[in-house]
Formats: C-alpha cells, sequence, structure tokens
C-alpha cells in the first residue's frame, strides 16, 4: 500500500508537468493578449510593458524562464496585479476558499449521507419521498438564485446575517450554505442509491439473517459498501469546491481564489491562468489519490500491491 | 430552541460589528487597482485611490474643477509654452518630509523612463521631448521639467496646449516619494511602506476585499477632512454593492447594473444618475469599399432610433447627437447640432431609405455588412436592435463576437474591419481628447481609418490656438465636418450610476464622477 501510494506521487509529477507545458502554449492561441483593453495603449508605451513582461522574448524561450521560475516555487508576476506575484495573489485567497470549500463539503458530507441512509431506510415512505424532492430542488436550483434569496431573507430582511464580505463566523453562514446545498443534495441522492443496494445484497441480508441489529448492520457493513459511489464523487467534488467558486464568492463579495479562473482567462492574464490550472490540477489528482487509498479502508476487495 | 439563541447570537454580533464601524467611511469600487503604485495606473477606480492618496501639482474639487493642490499658484508663460508651479510651504509626505520640486521631477522622469512601461504615459506627451524619451529616443535628462529650487517646478511644453492643467489633475501628474521609491523599488507600493502626499495614508490592502486608508496629518488642508479612517470596498458584481448598500454595509455603490435603476427610484436622492465623460459608438471602416460613401454612413446613422435603444437598453444613457460628450469643459458652445435630429424617426428613416434608393439598395435588394462586437449581454441586443433598424434601409448584418481583449486587439492590429463597436471615456474634460481620435495619424483608436486632411488641419490649428473661445469655434468645426462624414456613429453618452448613503454630506455628483474623499463627511443627526 505504502509502495502503491509512493508511485502514484511520483506519477503525479509527470501528470503535472504535460498539464502545465499543455496550457502554456494552448493559452497562447487565444486571440488578443493582456493589454488590449478598450483603452488601446500607444504601440510605444505596450512595447514598453510587453518588454518589461518578457513577452517580446520569443515563445519557447518564455517557456523555459517559467518553468525555470516554476522550479524555484516562483509563479511569475501577475499582469492584472503588477504589484505581486501570482503565487502570493493564489496564498491570500486559497485559505479562504479551502475554509470555505472544506466547511461546506464537511456539512454535505455529514448531512448528505444522514439524509441519504435515512431516506434508503425508509424507501417509499413519506420521510423519503420528503428527502427525495428535498434533493430534486436543491440539484436542479443553481446557487446563484439560492445565494441572493437567501441575501433576501436574512440580510436584507430580517438583518440578522450580513450581506458580504469576510472576516467574522457570521460572514461565513450564507456562502456555506449556498456553496453546501447542491452537494448536500448530491450526496444524499447517490448516499441513497448505493445504500438502497447496500442493503439488498447478500452479506447485509446474511447479516440480518443471523439476527444482528438493524444499527449494526446499517452502521457498520452496509454503510462501508454504501459510502463508495460517494467518495468516487467527493473526490473531484473536492477540487473545485476548494477551489473556490466565481458565483458564491462574486454574490457574497469573498477574496477566494474562484474569480481567477474566469477572470484570468478572460484578462489573458497568462501567468494566473497558469497558477489556478496548477493548483486544480494538483488537487484533482491529490483528492483521486486519497479516494484511492481510501478505498482499501472501506472495501477489502481493493488490494493495491 | 438552539436555533433561536444561534439567531440571537448573530443579531448581537451584527449590531456592534454595524456599531463599532460607525465613524469609518465604507467605499464601494467597481474593482481593486492593478497596482498602487501611481504610474501602473489606468482605471477610474485605480484613480479614486489616488486622488485620495495623493495630491498632485492642482487637484479636482468637490465638482470636479480644477484647483490649486500642491502647488499654491503657478504662472503660464505667454506662449503658453513655460509653466511655472510654485509649491505650498505646509505641503508634506505623510512621514514629515516636505515634499519638494524634486519629487515630481523624480516622478514625471519615472512616468517617461520606458522601464517604467507606464500605461498612461502618453497623458503627458505635451510635455517638451516626452514622447521622445518615453520611446527610448532621448535621454530622461531632456525632458521638459525641472526644478529651479526646492518649491519651484517648471514644465516645458512641445506646444501650447491649453487643457494642460486638466491633464495634470489625472494621476500620472503626482508626485512620487524619491527616498523611498529609490530605496524600496517595487516594494514602495506596500502599506506600510507607501509614502503620500494626499489627504489619506495606505493602512492595509487584503486583495479583494479591501484597502484601508487614515487620515494623513501631514496633509496640508488636514484640518478640513472630516472622515479620519476609509475603507475601499472592491465589488467585481454590482449586483452585490446593491445588496451591501441596502444592508448598511458600504456607503457608496460606485456603478449600479441597468436592471436595477428602475427599483433604485425608491432611494429618491440616493440614487445619483449623471452624465458622464463617456460616448458609446459603431465605427464604420471609411476604407471598406461599401462604407466608404459618407452618404451611405450618414444613412446608417440616420436611421438608428437611440432614444429606444437608451430606453429599452440602456436605462439612464443619454442618447448621442455628437461624438464629444455632453457637458464637456472648453467648450462653451458645445457640439454642433447635426440637421436629421431634429427629424421625426419616421422622416428620417425615409431619407435614408430614399438615400439608399439612389445607390440601389433596398430591403429587397440588401448588401451584406459584418458588425463587429465584444461579448456582452447589453452589447448584444443593442447589435439586435440596430441591425433590425438597418435591415429597413436594406444593410443585412452578420456578427463577429469576440470577448474583450480579442475585440480590442484585433481593433488594434488593423485587422478587416467594416462596423466595430466601441466605447470611450475622457480622460480629462476636453474635446480635443474625443476629436483626437479620428485623427489620421492616430492609428491606435482611429478604428475608422478616417482620413481627412482638412479635419486634420483644423485638429493642427485647434492644438495651437490659445484662446479658448476661439479654439472652442475651431473644434466644434472639426466635429461638423465629422458628424457630416459619419466615420463615428455615436450611439449614446454614458452616465455615471452612483448609490450615496444619506449619512454621507458633500457628494457632489459631476460629470467626471470624481468625488475626493478629503471633501466628504458624515452627516450628523440632530
Amino acid at each position: 500500500m505504502l509502495n502503491y501510494a509512493f508511485k502514484r506521487i511520483l506519477t503525479i509529477i509527470p501528470t503535472l508537468f504535460a498539464i502545465v507545458t499543455l496550457t502554456f502554449f494552448l493559452m497562447r492561441i487565444a486571440p488578443g493578449g493582456p493589454f488590449d483593453e478598450e483603452r488601446p495603449l500607444a504601440p510605444a508605451v505596450l512595447e514598453n510593458i510587453q518588454a518589461s513582461y518578457g513577452l517580446d522574448k520569443p515563445l519557447i524561450e518564455q517557456y523555459f524562464i517559467y518553468i525555470g521560475n516554476l522550479l524555484q516555487g516562483d509563479m511569475g508576476p501577475s499582469f492584472v496585479y503588477r504589484d505581486k506575484r501570482v503565487h502570493e495573489v493564489l496564498a491570500e485567497g486559497l485559505p479562504i476558499s479551502i475554509t470555505l470549500g472544506s466547511t461546506a463539503l464537511l456539512m454535505a458530507l455529514i448531512i448528505g449521507v444522514l439524509l441519504g441512509s435515512i431516506a434508503a431506510l425508509n424507501q417509499n415512505k413519506k420521510t423519503d419521498v420528503f428527502i427525495v424532492t428535498f434533493a430534486t430542488f436543491g440539484i436542479t436550483t443553481p446557487n446563484y438564485v439560492i445565494a441572493p434569496i437567501l441575501t433576501l431573507i436574512f440580510a436584507l430582511t430580517f438583518s440578522i446575517l450580513p450581506a458580504t464580505g469576510w472576516g467574522s463566523p457570521s460572514q461565513m453562514v450564507l456562502p456555506v450554505i449556498s456553496l453546501a446545498l447542491p452537494q448536500i443534495a448530491i450526496v444524499t441522492r447517490l448516499m441513497r442509491g448505493s445504500m438502497l443496494e447496500a442493503l439488498k445484497s447478500d452479506h447485509i441480508r446474511t447479516a440480518r439473517a443471523y439476527g444482528l441489529p438493524m444499527t449494526h448492520v446499517v452502521g457498520k457493513h452496509a454503510m462501508r459498501s454504501a459510502l463508495l459511489p460517494v467518495l468516487s464523487y467527493l473526490g473531484p467534488a473536492a477540487a473545485a469546491l476548494m477551489t473556490g467558486s466565481i458565483v458564491i464568492e462574486q454574490i457574497f463579495n469573498l477574496p477566494g481564489i474562484g474569480r481567477y479562473f474566469v477572470t484570468s482567462a478572460l484578462n489573458r492574464d497568462y501567468t494566473m491562468v497558469m497558477g489556478t490550472v496548477i493548483i486544480v490540477a494538483t488537487l484533482v489528482l491529490v483528492f483521486n489519490l486519497i479516494v484511492d487509498l481510501l478505498y482499501t479502508v472501506l472495501d477489502p476487495r481493493v488490494r493495491y500491491d | 430552541m438552539r436555533l433561536s439563541y444561534f439567531i440571537t447570537f448573530l443579531s448581537v454580533f451584527s449590531f456592534w460589528y454595524a456599531t463599532a464601524n460607525a465613524n469609518i467611511f465604507y467605499r464601494g469600487n467597481d474593482g481593486d487597482p492593478e497596482t498602487l503604485d501611481h504610474h501602473g495606473t489606468s482605471t477610474t477606480s485605480e484613480a479614486r485611490l489616488m486622488d485620495d492618496l495623493y495630491s498632485g501639482l492642482v487637484d479636482f474639487s468637490e465638482n470636479a474643477k480644477v484647483i490649486p493642490g500642491t502647488a499654491e499658484r503657478w504662472d503660464i508663460s505667454k506662449d503658453g509654452l513655460i509653466y511655472t508651479f510654485y509649491l505650498r510651504d505646509d505641503a508634506f509626505w505623510s512621514n514629515g518630509d516636505p515634499v519638494t520640486a524634486h519629487d515630481f521631477v523624480f516622478a514625471y522622469r519615472r512616468l517617461m523612463n520606458p522601464l517604467t512601461a507606464a500605461k498612461y504615459a502618453t497623458l503627458l506627451y505635451p510635455i517638451k521631448n516626452a514622447e521622445k524619451v518615453n520611446i527610448g529616443e532621448l535621454d530622461l535628462l531632456e525632458l521638459g521639467i525641472r526644478a529651479l529650487d526646492d518649491k519651484t517646478f517648471i514644465i516645458e511644453l512641445e506646444q501650447a496646449t491649453p487643457y494642460f492643467l486638466e491633464q495634470l489633475t489625472h494621476q500620472t501628474g503626482k508626485p512620487l516619494h524619491q527616498k523611498s521609491v529609490e530605496a524600496l523599488g517595487d516594494q514602495f507600493v506596500k502599506p506600510g511602506n507607501l509614502v503620500t502626499n494626499g489627504a489619506y495614508v495606505l493602512q492595509s490592502y487584503t486583495l479583494n476585499s479591501r484597502i484601508v486608508m487614515t487620515k494623513n496629518d501631514y496633509f496640508y488642508d488636514a484640518e478640513n477632512v472630516a472622515i479620519e479612517e476609509l475603507h475601499y470596498i472592491p465589488f467585481e458584481d454590482r449586483s452585490t454593492c446593491v445588496r451591501a448598500w441596502e444592508a448598511g454595509e458600504v456607503h457608496i455603490c460606485s456603478d449600479l447594473p441597468a436592471q436595477d435603476l428602475e427599483r433604485l427610484k425608491i432611494y429618491k436622492d440616493s440614487l445619483r444618475i449623471v452624465p458622464y465623460l463617456g460616448t458609446y459608438y459603431y465605427a464604420l471602416n471609411t476604407t471598406d469599399e461599401f462604407l466608404s460613401d459618407p452618404e451611405i454612413r450618414r444613412a446608417m446613422s440616420m436611421v438608428i432610433d437611440r432614444e429606444f435603444l437608451s430606453e429599452e437598453i440602456w436605462p439612464g444613457m443619454i442618447p448621442a447627437q455628437s461624438l464629444v460628450p455632453l457637458g464637456i469643459n472648453n467648450y462653451p458652445l458645445g457640439s454642433p447640432n447635426t440637421d436629421y435630429f431634429n427629424m421625426s424617426m419616421l422622416d428620417r428613416e425615409d431619407e435614408a431609405i430614399a438615400i439608399m434608393a439612389r445607390k440601389g439598395i433596398s430591403k429587397d435588394r440588401p448588401v451584406t455588412v459584418e458588425l463587429m462586437y465584444n461579448s456582452g449581454e447589453n452589447h448584444k441586443n443593442t447589435a439586435t436592435a440596430i441591425a433590425d433598424m438597418w435591415s429597413e434601409i436594406g444593410i443585412k448584418i452578420t456578427y463577429k463576437i469576440r470577448d474583450a481583449a480579442a475585440h480590442y486587439a484585433y481593433l488594434r492590429d488593423l485587422g478587416e474591419v467594416q462596423v466595430a463597436r466601441a466605447g470611450w471615456i475622457g480622460d480629462y474634460s476636453d474635446p480635443y481628447n474625443f476629436l483626437f481620435l479620428l485623427e489620421s495619424d492616430n492609428t491606435g483608436f482611429n478604428y475608422a481609418r478616417y482620413n481627412n486632411p482638412e479635419y486634420d488641419a483644423l485638429m493642427d490649428r485647434a492644438s495651437n490656438e490659445l484662446d479658448l473661445n476661439k479654439r472652442a469655434e475651431i473644434l466644434q468645426k472639426a466635429e461638423k465636418i465629422i458628424m457630416k462624414a459619419t466615420p463615428f456613429l455615436p450611439i449614446f453618452y454614458y452616465s455615471s450610476f452612483t448609490l450615496v448613503s444619506p449619512e454621507i454630506e458633500n457628494w457632489k455628483s459631476n460629470v467626471m464622477n470624481k468625488n475626493p474623499t478629503r471633501f466628504l463627511s458624515f452627516r450628523t443627526s440632530g
């Protein structure tokens, strides 16, 4: 198992390298550059700026300079925030996105698993119908609808929670709920399905036939196999949640990094595009690895040797 | 039961939060600055920060008029070429150092230094040799500025520039504290390092969250600065700012979403819709085979129902009848009248149809023209509506849509264009700043590739005319020529939209959309 984990970590490095290279060149194919705005720059000024960022050098040379700097932990200057390097910008926002994302994730996991299991155990009863309705609502209502409605109710009408900003616990409540709600719904549905399946499987029927108490059967045996699909989903979902959401960040004016995934591409902020891609790629690879390793814990049939 | 405890806790907390910060001015801004080094700035949201942090030779008044800043007075030579500024004795940096003419010399040379790569260096090109210095042809020392002594700063111009004082209000004209910039390099902008000479001094800067400033006690007019602490809060999304404003979390929203304007009217005086120094237009490529005919271009302009566009698509914007927007300085007579704007929409349409019929073009025998615009819901709606209006006179539109960066790069690189959407916000309040867009040698901005020696000659004459009234007449003639020739097709003048909290006093809305914080105060209740 340790051996396997080590091997997997080793494959992450060339994968990342390939992603970085591909992104670097693909990004440059897009027309326009970081300094093309409504008010055009005088040609001489544009030349000065491009020279100061090294954009006047041949692309291949720029690539090697970038890789060289990256290996030393420097993601280069941001074209949009001239006073900062890309890794500084990301380092400021990432903790906020991670705090927000992991809180939402935890909420989704606990509530989703709980609701899904309850629904499965009460299949086709009122509780089940209620939970499934809630889950369908949660999946189909996008958070750019939920978030302003929550703000309208809790911030503008009852004034019990702030509408925007970051820093105090009360400012976390609405963004976390908005972010978690669709995830709770998805996890609930996944959990309900897999729990139903697990309850029908042979080993659960055997356990029940032995007269084991229901809580024990569900909590210890069915839960383990029912969690597997949820886990597969949570790997990539965790990466997505922790890198922030531009929608939630804009609606609640939060200083996370979700915005950069969209704005950096629109602004042709080349170094920032690279930075965001590196972060997402790393998180996806790492979370997938974690999920694969967790499989061995939950499913005795899975063994890596 | 638990929930109610939780709600009580939150209420108490938010009450504490609101009252603890009662004396702080929360100023919503359109976004974060690219940098706090004013030589790297270009946007209006950055200008707001710079106007609060620095005082230039001249500054903006509460009504955005030019007033003495760090220079208490100045002389202009008879030929308009030499400006001598006398700095005030009580001008200090936020660390207590006196502001000297050498700080201005340092800042202006740095601005023009090609290595600084200042985006807006062009704005001070009227200074003698500035352009050549900026492109590296001349040494920095050749720039037409010098310090006669610690308190006298002299600027020599390339040619008389009647709007030069207006240009100096721009952040590119502000000084820099030489010692700290030289000692700290690019770290001089960091909180704790940044030394400024304006009404406020930087305390902290959290990206995408807030920029905190406090009153600069060394500022020469500090005794009249009422607001002690100021937080600039960037809003990427304008609707979010509106919600924050309604929840009492910010005092100002610097821009508002068009679809909310109607609803926001319930706030009466707090909602400010004011003409702004900008024009939204379509450029018609005059070198294009079909569009080279000025009569066709005129017909295309005639048939556009601008009232409809500003009512249905751009509420609050003002239908444009000229390239130069309303309320601009140094233009006492205003823009010339263009005959067809006096006609009814139906008559205009008839005449346009008649013009096109003479060219053999009609609804049944249409010509296809490509319209290019940058993506955006309202740009799309505008293009669709105008295409519909043009279809009446036999012009069939195909679209080419790119995102903003790609759109403007394409225009800049002189890609093949027929009709292109563009907009222009004045950098300073003078008609020249709009009319120069169509000078034939203005390759970067003249998307219409308009080339008219008569127009160029008038623009040259205006540049050399020192009498502001005579100059305005010349510029008016020039504008008349382009309104007739229609290389640009003005659609509407921009308006600025602001929400101002009733708690804030002395917010004077103006065409420059400038409201330095030093003039504002909290309304004292009672």
